[in-house]
């Protein structure tokens, strides 16, 4: 195998496992992902190395999660991945961001990715366009929908704590 | 905090919790690296049976479905690449439905699009948009909508859903079947008229079956194509063109041409299309012509679509960009 693919594997795999699980809301999606993508890029990996293997692969882990064949492939539905709470003190923040993380689950997969590359990655919305091949403007329509959808759905989650 | 602060500290708090796997991941990638040699190696062996069928294969489908299609010019310049042919194609979807009354302030110049196998009559002014689509693909509700009820249009069962406080920001669409033309057809008003008027408007789609409510010429036409694709979408600023085997998809899918106000940024392999600049990623799938101030894109799926550095040239030398 080539050495070059074998070092960035180990240098930069568990920080693409990470990536992919918050794209894809489930840790071994995130991980079936990976492998799938980096299998790929193997292919061609010369030519990716000498051009910023990290934001190729990056780039490549979104546009495989989003695209619709992979999606048909995989069989799962997006939106129904709950998943464990981060570890740490249960305060009344924890709580609200473990909220938080459940309902990411409820956007699309394209909302879902704008709003990582935009808050954990912090790329601008052309950066974001350039990894989903959209405009920045569709960018912007994604991420207005997506922080509306969340706004409504932590409401709905507070007015339904606070019923009797 | 505010939402985006929060949506900041969830997802780097995520991440930096999330255990690592039990499995080693250079491991599994090797393992599938050697997989996927061994089954391009039995595909590689399969591959001259694969192409004979499929240029069989051609013209059957498009004389079963494709509008026609100027016959080729004839092979003046170098060869193309195998599977590709010379022509002179500017797509045009039609919509079968005529409309008998529309809302005096849309117009009367609807554009018509293309998505997927569903075909879409869109009028548009002043920020109100009055779309009717038809095809066998359910088009899509708004996923905010907040009101349903059921209604008729000419005697057949129809849903209508609601969204919008008021004037300027309502959404009403109303959806039927038809089975006459084997689908779905779909009315959605986004603006300010009301559910009245879309139901007038949807009811009185019905005049006309058959004749040609309205048609829109791509805005390129393609000289350089290759032969198994048909349109896929079609939009006044993008055209994807893909093979028979996906036609479901309503959304831009295969290989899109797409036009955008949006300065040429290089990056990638350096190339001149037609005398103008342009950046080529052929890994990841975009070629991005300067065209002063705006930009040609050309995109596609290589792993789905797979597409040769002389293919996406050749293909992106014969474009025509007619606004």
């Amino acid at each position: 195998m080539h050495s070059g693919f074998e070092d960035y594997v180990r240098a930069r795999g568990d920080s693409l496992r990470r990536f992919a699980y918050l794209i894809c809301g489930d840790r071994h999606l995130g991980e079936d992902l990976v492998q799938e993508v980096l299998v790929k890029a193997y292919r061609q990996w010369r030519r990716i190395e000498a051009d910023q293997p990290d934001r190729y692969i990056r780039t490549a882990l979104v546009r495989s999660h989003v695209s619709w064949l992979r999606r048909r492939s995989s069989g799962e539905r997006p939106g129904t991945v709950p998943d464990e709470p981060a570890a740490g003190d249960f305060t009344e923040g924890q709580a609200l961001r473990d909220e938080l993380w459940a309902r990411l689950g409820g956007l699309t997969r394209a909302q879902r990715a704008v709003m990582v590359l935009r808050y954990y990655e912090d790329l601008d919305d052309r950066q974001i366009g350039d990894v989903l091949r959209c405009s920045p403007s569709t960018v912007r329509v994604h991420a207005a929908r997506a922080l509306a959808r969340l706004r409504a759905d932590l409401a709905t989650a507070t007015i339904e704590e606070v019923r009797p | 905090m505010t939402l985006e602060e929060d949506l900041r500290v969830t997802l780097h708090d995520r991440a930096a919790a999330a255990r690592p796997p039990a499995a080693d991941l250079l491991t599994e990638v090797t393992s599938g690296v050697r997989r996927d040699v061994r089954r391009r190696r039995l595909t590689a062996g399969g591959a001259g049976v694969a192409v004979v069928v499929a240029a069989l294969a051609v013209p059957l489908m498009r004389h079963d479905a494709d509008p026609p299609r100027p016959q080729p010019l004839p092979a003046a310049s170098p060869s193309l690449p195998v599977g590709w042919e010379r022509s002179m194609w500017a797509p045009a979807p039609f919509f079968p439905l005529r409309p008998t009354w529309v809302p005096a302030d849309l117009g009367t110049r609807p554009e018509v699009l293309q998505m997927g196998p569903n075909e879409v009559l869109r009028y548009e002014r002043n920020g109100d948009v009055l779309t009717a689509e038809i095809g066998v693909v359910d088009p899509a509700w708004d996923a905010e909508t907040t009101g349903e009820h059921a209604t008729e249009v000419n005697g057949v069962p129809a849903t209508v859903r609601t969204a919008g406080a008021g004037p300027g920001d309502r959404y009403v669409s109303v959806r039927w079947q038809m089975p006459e033309v084997g689908g779905w057809v779909q009315v959605t008003s986004r603006g300010r008229h009301t559910e009245a008027e879309v139901l007038r408007f949807a009811r009185g789609l019905d005049g006309g079956m058959g004749s040609m409510a309205g048609t829109s010429l791509a805005p390129f036409v393609f000289g350089v194509l290759p032969v198994r694709v048909s349109t896929q979408y079609q939009s006044p600023d993008q055209v994807c063109l893909t093979d028979r085997d996906v036609t479901r998809r309503r959304e831009p899918d295969g290989l899109c041409v797409l036009v955008a106000d949006e300065p040429f940024v290089g990056g990638g392999e350096r190339v001149t299309v037609a005398g103008r600049a342009a950046s080529l990623r052929l890994d990841s799938g975009s070629l991005v012509i300067d065209l002063g101030g705006r930009v040609l894109t050309v995109t596609w799926d290589p792993g789905r679509f797979p597409l040769s550095r002389d293919e996406v040239l050749a293909f992106a030398g014969g474009i025509t960009y007619r606004r």
